[in-house]
């Protein structure tokens, strides 16, 4: 038995901001591949699930140190993501949301069905975690990993390698035609994004202490990601950071509504794809033009008047 | 310089081009004419790599180009246009163009550099003022040249048109005949398809009339106006009293 400690309120707050930093960091990295090159995977809990059975392995079995086994996990995860990604971002369009939502499920009901290489198999793992580990240094490690996340996105975003995602994003064909290899820029998108949901994958470990099949490939990671991306901004560098820590207010005032969260979840998947694809910077930017807009109406109704 | 063997492609039972040979020597213009679904288009397909020919081959300075990508191409000098345009919607036009430049692949290029190399061409296809409006919110005129000017940043040895002036105005037209002169200075050879005849009359220097999927002519446009067969299935008796 486990002895659950009084909280205070300050460990409640850092734990609160971890898990804000993790859907953060989940969504910033889907967003490589979701929003610049548009490829709409709904499949990344496989990269999240595979980070932290790796940490599990090298950490927890291996005895490795916690920092070089998040590493190997991180490197796993994107060296998977190759073997993944060569059959399954051929498909356009719905085919790859498909594919890829899918093949998460199937990673799912593997792990569940094999302990000997997802330790554990269907009733998780407990890991104990290093001598004297505190909350704090988990969130001071999701903390560094946002960062890291906000300047690899702000790099590919201004670098050639985002303007090819983005074109691709808008025509694959044209962006054929305009000399970018499609599938090398795609793959190493998939690549970076799966290193960075990997990374979180492994870091969340170190404060849930527990990994099992459901918690870390079911479907519903891979739709949190989504959905934080689409409530901030799909495609921009901090629409993510926006959404992710919205998207976990929004968790926290569902927490009461176990069933009805999802339909929630949902409906504002449905809302902000047809009426916002781009969110609250979207949302943001229309409002911005209006006030504009206005501000210009008053200027010339006042030169018009006088 | 660009050279088809014998192509031939079927769509299903539909013939869409029966051994079709063509040549095109270094910066010549040639047109491409013919009535609607004669396989004008389908050709450039099988050139750029985006439709496999059931049997022939294409040659570009000698080499085979059957089987390759479209990038790879793009890359060995091959850039089109698209009949019915494909901007990069919510790209700017400035980077709509940078995406041409910067997959030439040649040397690595830095973003800032190759939206300077960008402005460049803008200014070439009279663009710059708009360089940073989203693409999707030009005129259909703008949209022509914004595939130009992208096609024009993978600096082509060959370009293919493939309906530029269609939708354009009288005005829009002399400019982007002007344009496609100002090619020719350049050494660039152009494959051109166009239905507007007095656009390609005047500016090609060699025509290729494609029916039903069939080469039935080629030679000078003097030549190509007075073919009986042309203008019986293409050009009609009133393109001949002009
Ligand atoms: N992908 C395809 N699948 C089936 N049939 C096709 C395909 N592409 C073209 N075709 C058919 O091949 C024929 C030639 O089409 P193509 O587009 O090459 O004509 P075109 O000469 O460019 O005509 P237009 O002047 O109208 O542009 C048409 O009958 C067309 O319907
Ligand atoms: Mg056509």
């Amino acid at each position: 038995m486990v002895a659950i400690p009084e909280m205070s309120e300050a460990d409640v707050i850092v734990r609160y901001l971890s898990w804000a930093f993790l859907i953060i960091i989940l969504s910033s990295g889907w967003n490589i591949i979701g929003g610049y090159a548009g490829q709409f995977s709904l499949g990344h809990s496989v990269f999240y699930g595979i980070g932290a059975y790796v940490f599990v392995m090298f950490f927890h079995t291996f005895k490795i140190h916690w920092a070089l086994s998040i590493l190997i996990a991180g490197i796993f995860s994107s060296i998977t993501s190759i073997v993944i990604g060569i059959p399954t971002l051929r498909l356009r369009g719905g085919y790859f949301a498909v594919g890829t939502l899918a093949l998460s499920e199937v990673m799912r009901v593997w792990a569940n069905n094999a302990p000997e290489v997802f330790k554990g198999g269907v009733t998780g793992v407990a890991v104990t975690l290093p001598e004297g580990w505190s909350a704090i240094y988990s969130y001071y490690l999701m903390l560094s990993l946002t960062v890291i996340t906000i300047v690899i996105s702000y790099f590919v975003k201004n670098s050639t390698l985002g303007l090819k995602l983005r074109a691709i994003r808008d025509d694959e064909d044209a962006a054929d035609g305009l000399g970018i290899n499609v599938l090398t820029c795609k793959i190493i998108a998939l690549m970076l994004s799966s290193l960075i949901v990997g990374l979180a994958g492994a870091t969340q470990t170190t404060f849930t202490a527990y990994v099992s099949p459901d918690s870390v490939f079911g479907t519903k990671r891979s739709l949190e990601m989504v959905l934080a991306c689409l409530l901030g901004g799909l495609g921009t560098i901090y629409g993510p950071v926006i959404g992710g820590a919205l998207f976990e207010l929004l968790a926290r005032i569902l927490w009461g509504f176990p069933h009805f969260h999802l339909l929630i979840y949902g409906s504002i998947i449905v809302i902000l794809i047809v009426f916002e694809p781009r969110g609250v910077i979207g949302i943001s930017d229309r409002l911005k033009h209006i006030l504009r807009l206005k501000r210009f109406l008053k200027v010339s109704s006042i030169v018009g008047g006088s | 310089m660009l050279e088809g063997v014998n192509i031939s492609k079927f769509f299903g039972g539909l013939a869409a081009l029966k051994n079709v040979s063509f040549s095109l020597s270094k910066g010549e213009i040639v047109g491409l004419i013919g009535p609607n679904g004669a396989g004008k288009t389908t050709l450039f397909n099988i050139i750029t790599g985006f439709t496999t020919p059931s049997s022939g081959t294409i040659l570009f300075k000698g080499k085979k180009l059957n089987g390759l990508k479209p990038h790879e191409i793009c890359r060995f000098g091959i850039a089109r246009t698209y009949q019915i345009v494909k901007p990069f919607s919510n790209l700017t036009v400035l980077e709509n163009v940078a995406v041409g430049v910067i997959s030439k692949g040649r040397n690595k290029i830095s973003l800032s550099k190759a939206k300077i190399e960008a402005l460049k061409i803008l200014k070439l296809v009279g663009l710059e003022n708009k360089e940073s409006l989203l693409a999707r919110n030009l005129t259909l005129m703008d949209k022509k040249m914004l595939e130009f000017a992208r096609a024009l940043a993978t600096e082509p040895e060959v370009l293919l048109l493939d309906e530029v002036c269609a939708g354009l105005n009288p005005t829009e037209t002399h400019r982007a005949i002007q344009l496609i002169n100002s090619l020719r200075e350049r050494g660039i050879t152009i494959f051109w398809i166009e239905h507007i005849m007095r656009a390609i009359m005047t500016v090609a220097d060699r025509i290729i009339v494609l029916h039903h999927g069939e080469k039935i002519a080629e030679g000078s446009p003097r030549e190509i106006a007075n073919d009986a067969r042309v203008i019986d299935a293409y050009l009609g008796e009133k393109y001949l009293l002009e």
